[in-house]
């Protein structure tokens, strides 16, 4: 009995010199474990290739982009752990960006305080309905979501009338100021990450809702209201993509209309490169931030490598099944 | 019984994990008889069966064909060699109709006739009130009529070996009758059946030989005529195994019940009727599917019961939902503890915290150190063997898994607790455990109600035991009588008239028929682009020109090769979001390989190549998914950027003429239509004979709508998926090759839209989109509506914005409409 269980947790190592092993072998295990190895792989790399690429302030430079690709990130990894995907990220980030952008025009700095909130109330409100339909009508997550997406993307040209329009100066001075030499932009998503990490880690809400990603049947048995949590992921996700919009546009101070086309694959990337696993099982938020950063910097080399957008799109198409790949090979070698 | 087996399997051995399932059985079947196989749940009759039949392979052991070794037994091989299954779950995919899963085992059912010969069958088989149209859907079957259906399926293939597994769970009396004179007859024919059941008196009357299951290893074969009734259920029962179990303390009979249930009727059960009394442990037996476990679930607040009275300590409680169970203080320990009771990849602390909400986080934050000292001292109390409370529970034994599920029920302080099917998958050890526990709660004024269907663990167990038969106890046993040969042989001789389950259920309304014929998203979608049409010419009157529709036809051509691309994927129940970026990638390679100026040669020869390559692209990405085990979002998801990226990296600014005789060739008139017209068309007629007419068809069909079932019948998604990703490569390039005609150069961004505008056409066409059902035909008028919109706005000048929403609105209200629309009645 106990040499049983043992053998099962030790895999087939030999207890002494196993020792050192089996702590990285569970550092490895870990998602978070697996996508450092990887950053700090890529940052290797990067610097071989481009010293420059990995200066200090050139990193910093790096961070706004990392930062709203974060805080959309955390959208999409809340519905892969709820086993979907959403694709009306683009739209939403879009629609969201003309909004904020447009909403505040002109006015002071209370109303871009409405404008804000009216943003963030816009997203929750569309993944809201993406939520009801998947839920309520048994309409599969992907072909809801492609339907919201293109929704959304006509509304980001309809009120826009085409016509990209500049963000609040507040905004953009908040999105481009730095604080103690580090971008604000960067420590508003990290907060928002925090904020996030500590719900799922430690409140009733948090663990129910991760329970529920990775196993909706014994949810039920518990009498968590598992159907909520199923429409709220979608509502929350929407959240998260508005914020990002929001930060998104101070950032660039003029958003393009399809500001949010390239966070389609981004985001899913983000979540996958960050080894989360995309079977409803408990990922690791943290390690979805590092997989915004590798890709992040991973754009910014190939750039700086003297690439073009081109290269760019077929690199992440590569790194995003190498991402789910090799855990699954990994996976399937110590199985 | 000097002849040959047709079939015999010896020495199989199957383990799943740590559990031996079958421990070297061997089983020899001749033809002209009938051998029943019995045992109690558990024994290993469905694995040796699925064994036998090449659905699992054996980890030892041979299994011969008329003397002959079977190297390499899979579904396919073994009914070519005469083996044919009718499963206790029926192998048959539901969106498929009877004659269909007929002709994928047997190609005849699928030529002209083969409706005739499949009526016939069903008439052989079924009394008058189970048959069905050979042309029903499986979906819209009755559950006793999927199992006639499954036995005319098994028949179709026309096999030596017939296995029955549990084939008359649903039947009345006289259905029974009817397939025993069939089963007689066949056995006339000089078939060899193998009869599973664990309804001995059938047995007795249809069985020539007779083999015993028992914990996995075959106890004895025998002429049944050798062996009484009371001697099987002795070699079924055997010995026990000196399991020890905690001394039973008399119950005081006059004390108030702590749990009372009255006339409780439900889904599967009428008319329960229990109480539990201090310090008793209350068990319920019966074979599986008696309405023992719907009871349970019922009193959990997991299913609905329709009417009757529950009660703790004499106050009526209400379980109408699990929560309001819950919150009553039934707690409850699912007899599946993989899929419905734990949290496998979760830890042990993170588990029984998740039980345990209400003490650990009143006010919405749980208490860290609260929860640790929970963990702490349910590993204490239950003797939870782990390595720590941080351990995944997926690492742990069955035993220790079990029991930290039992501690988390009762870490949260029930003053009733059901639990199902304690010990399943739990070591001895770990068994006397779990008893000790139940006793000690019990003791301490729980009530403990305990299903199982381990006659020694209800006899070690409880106090007292009811039987279920059909939904009904049907006997108590109580004292002495509480002991494995009694509850086993209540439980096997089931004699209660078989009732009311079995009626075919009524086929559906006329309104229900129309909305779900596969062609009638058809008529809605001509009307909606008539309106359209109508409303765009009478704004402007050159919308109907024929330049217009010239123009129209052509775009349409494009989007329905990539719509049928798309359906084709989305049949095996896969989606494709490269398409668009594929057809662009064929535009701006079309601007290198179909330069202008190039003879007809050299253009074929370019052309041919240009779809090689779309059809290998699609295949690597089958392959993909297969091999790499993705959902098929996350592949075509990458390379809807990554050939956006190569179409970019070829073409960074468009250019370079693309041969005008390609256009030319595409726009030319065919009897009435343009060329690629008229292969649209012909493609769509073609698809949609072979969707509903040819093997092919019906294979995609059914691996999208089952790929479990499709498995039994033969059918491999591992192999099928690839082929129908690189034939939507092929269509999509043949797509792209008339958009390369239309636009005219190497433009690196065209085409990436036509993902969504695909999938849009395929919803709008009424498939179901997680796979199985679908008409290239519809799909064709869904194209036409999207195609229609399209023009009607960049027409109007109406602004991109309409694109859009049109495009996105038709999606979601397309999917909702067909979704409510074919949603049945409960």
């Amino acid at each position: 009995m106990t040499n049983q269980t043992t053998r099962a947790l030790s895999g087939s190592g030999t207890a002494d010199a196993a020792d050192s092993g089996q702590w990285l072998r569970a550092f490895f295990r870990r998602p978070l474990g697996r996508a450092l190895a990887g950053l700090a792989a890529l940052l290797l790399i990067g610097a071989l290739l481009e010293p420059r690429s990995v200066a200090p302030a050139v990193l910093l430079t790096m961070l706004p982009f990392a930062a709203v690709l974060c805080v959309a990130s955390v959208g999409q990894h809340l519905v892969i752990q709820q086993r979907g995907f959403d694709l009306s990220v683009a739209g939403i980030m879009s629609a969201s960006a003309v909004l904020v952008t447009q909403l505040a025009a002109g006015g002071g700095s209370g109303r871009l305080g409405l404008a804000v909130l009216a943003t963030l109330a816009f997203g929750t409100l569309a993944g809201l309905v993406n939520g009801l339909l998947i839920r309520a009508l048994r309409i599969t997550p992907l072909v809801t979501t492609i339907g919201m997406n293109a929704v959304m993307l006509g509304l980001a040209y309809g009120l826009s009338n085409g016509v990209p329009v500049s963000a609040h100066p507040v905004l953009v001075g908040l999105m481009n100021g730095r604080l103690l030499g580090v971008p604000q932009i960067a420590l508003l998503a990290l907060v928002m990450l925090a904020v996030a990490v500590f719900v799922l880690a430690r409140t009733r809400m948090g663990r129910q809702f991760i329970a529920v990603g990775v196993n909706p049947a014994t949810a039920r048995a518990l009498a968590f209201p598992v159907a909520r949590y199923q429409v709220m992921t979608y509502a929350l996700a929407g959240f998260g993509f508005a914020s990002a919009a929001i930060l998104l546009s101070g950032f660039l101070t003029t958003p393009t209309l399809l500001c949010g086309v390239p966070y389609m694959l981004t985001t899913v990337a983000a979540v996958v490169v960050g080894g989360n696993p995309l079977n409803g099982d408990k990922g690791s938020l943290p390690a979805t931030l590092i997989g915004a950063l590798f890709l992040t910097y991973l754009n910014q080399l190939v750039i700086s490598l003297g690439f073009a957008q081109s290269i760019q799109n077929i690199t992440q198409a590569a790194i995003i099944l190498l991402g789910v790949a090799l855990p699954a090979a990994f996976r399937g070698t110590t199985r | 019984m000097t002849q040959t087996p047709v079939i015999r399997l010896s020495g199989i051995r199957k383990t799943f994990g740590r559990t031996v399932a079958l421990n070297g059985v061997d089983l020899s079947i001749r033809p002209g008889e009938v051998h029943a196989v019995v045992g109690e749940n558990g024994a290993g009759k469905s694995t040796l069966i699925n064994v036998a039949a090449g659905v699992l392979r054996a980890s030892a052991g041979t299994i011969e064909v008329d003397g002959t070794p079977v190297p390499d037994p899979d579904p396919v091989t073994m009914r070519r060699l005469g083996l044919s299954v009718a499963y206790q779950h029926p192998a048959l995919p539901a969106h498929l109709t009877v004659l269909e899963c007929l002709a994928l085992v047997n190609p005849d059912y699928g030529r002209p006739g083969g409706a005739e010969r499949a009526r016939a069958l069903i008439e052989r088989v079924a009394a008058p009130g189970l048959r069905m149209a050979p042309t029903a859907r499986v979906a819209d079957l009755s559950l006793g009529q999927k199992h006639v259906a499954e036995i005319v399926r098994a028949l179709a293939s026309n096999p030596r070996v017939l296995v029955l597994d549990e084939p008359t769970e649903p039947f009345k009396d006289e259905d029974v009758r009817a397939l025993f004179e069939v089963i007689r007859s066949l056995r006339a024919e000089g078939l060899a059946i193998v009869y599973i059941s664990h309804r001995l008196n059938e047995v007795a009357q249809i069985a020539d030989t007779l083999s015993v299951l028992r914990d996995g290893q075959m106890i004895t074969t025998r002429p049944a005529a050798e062996l009484s009734h009371d001697e099987v259920v002795a070699l079924i029962v055997g010995q026990s195994l000196g399991q020890v179990f905690p001394s039973k303390t008399p119950a005081d009979a006059d004390a108030a019940p702590l749990f009372e249930v009255s006339g409780l009727s439900g889904p599967g059960f009428r008319d329960v009727s229990l109480q539990i009394r201090p310090g008793e442990i209350l068990g319920l037996a019966g074979v599986e599917g008696q309405g023992q476990r719907e009871v349970m679930r019922a009193l959990a607040g997991l299913e609905q019961a329709r009417s009757g009275r529950i009660a703790i300590a004499g106050v009526p409680v209400d379980c109408a939902s699990r929560d309001s169970a819950q919150k009553a203080g039934i707690g409850f320990v699912p007899d599946d503890r993989h899929s419905e009771g734990l949290f496998l990849s979760l830890s042990v602390q993170e588990n029984l915290g998740l039980g345990n909400m209400d003490a650990l986080a009143p006010g919405g934050l749980v208490a860290g150190p609260a929860e640790a000292r929970l963990a702490d001292r349910a590993i204490r109390d239950f003797s939870i063997k782990t390595p720590g409370r941080g351990t995944p529970v997926s690492a742990l034994s069955g035993g220790n898994q079990q029991k930290v599920l039992i501690a988390r029920e009762v870490l949260a302080a029930p003053r009733v607790l059901l639990i199902d099917e304690p010990t399943k998958g739990v070591d001895i050890g770990s068994k006397s455990e779990v008893y000790f526990h139940l006793r000690r709660l019990a003791a301490e004024g729980i009530a403990v109600l305990v299903a199982s269907s381990d006659g020694v663990e209800l006899e070690g167990l409880c106090d007292r035991v009811l039987v279920f038969s059909r939904g009904q106890i049907s006997a108590e046993l109580s004292g002495d009588q509480v002991n494995d040969e009694a509850i086993t042989a209540a439980n096997l001789q089931s004699t209660s008239r078989r009732e009311g389950r079995a009626e075919a259920r009524r086929g559906p309304s006329l309104r229900a028929r129309i909305a779900g014929h596969d062609h009638f998203p058809v008529l809605v979608l001509t009307v909606l682009a008539a309106a359209i049409s109508v409303w765009a010419s009478s704004a402007n009157g050159n919308f109907l020109s024929a330049y217009n529709i010239g123009i129209f036809l052509s775009f349409l051509s494009v989007l329905a090769f990539i719509s049928f691309a798309q359906l084709a994927v989305m049949l095996v129940g896969e989606i494709d979001f490269s398409l668009g970026p594929m057809a662009g990638l064929v535009v701006v390679v079309a601007s290198f390989w179909l330069p202008d100026g190039n003879g007809a040669g050299a253009l074929g020869l370019g052309a041919v190549g240009i779809l090689a390559l779309t059809t290998l692209i699609g295949a690597v990405q089958g392959l993909l998914i297969i091999w790499l085990r993705l959902p098929s979002i996350v592949v075509t998801l990458a390379s809807f950027f990554g050939l956006q990226g190569v179409s970019l990296l070829l073409r960074p600014l468009p250019d370079g003429a693309i041969a005008f005789d390609l256009s030319t060739f595409f726009t030319s008139k065919l009897v009435l239509l343009p060329v690629a017209a008229a292969l649209a068309l012909l493609a769509c007629l073609g698809f949609e004979w072979m969707t509903f007419r040819s093997r092919t068809g019906r294979a995609l069909r059914a691996i999208g709508s089952d790929g479990a079932s499709a498995f039994r019948l033969g059918l491999r998604r591992t192999v099928t998926v690839p082929a129908v990703f690189a034939l939507a490569g092929l269509l999509t390039g043949i797509g792209g090759l008339i958009l390369a005609g239309e636009v005219g150069f190497g433009s690196p961004t065209t085409g990436i839209n036509y993902s969504l505008m695909s999938i849009t056409a395929v919803v709008l066409g009424g498939a179901i989109i997680s796979g199985g059902r679908g008409s290239f035909l519809a799909t064709l008028f869904g194209a036409i509506l999207v195609q229609v919109n399209a023009s009607a706005t960049s027409f109007l000048q109406l602004g991109t914005e309409w694109q859009y929403l049109l495009v996105g609105l038709s999606t979601l209200l397309g999917a909702g409409f067909y979704a409510l629309a074919r949603r049945r009645p409960a």
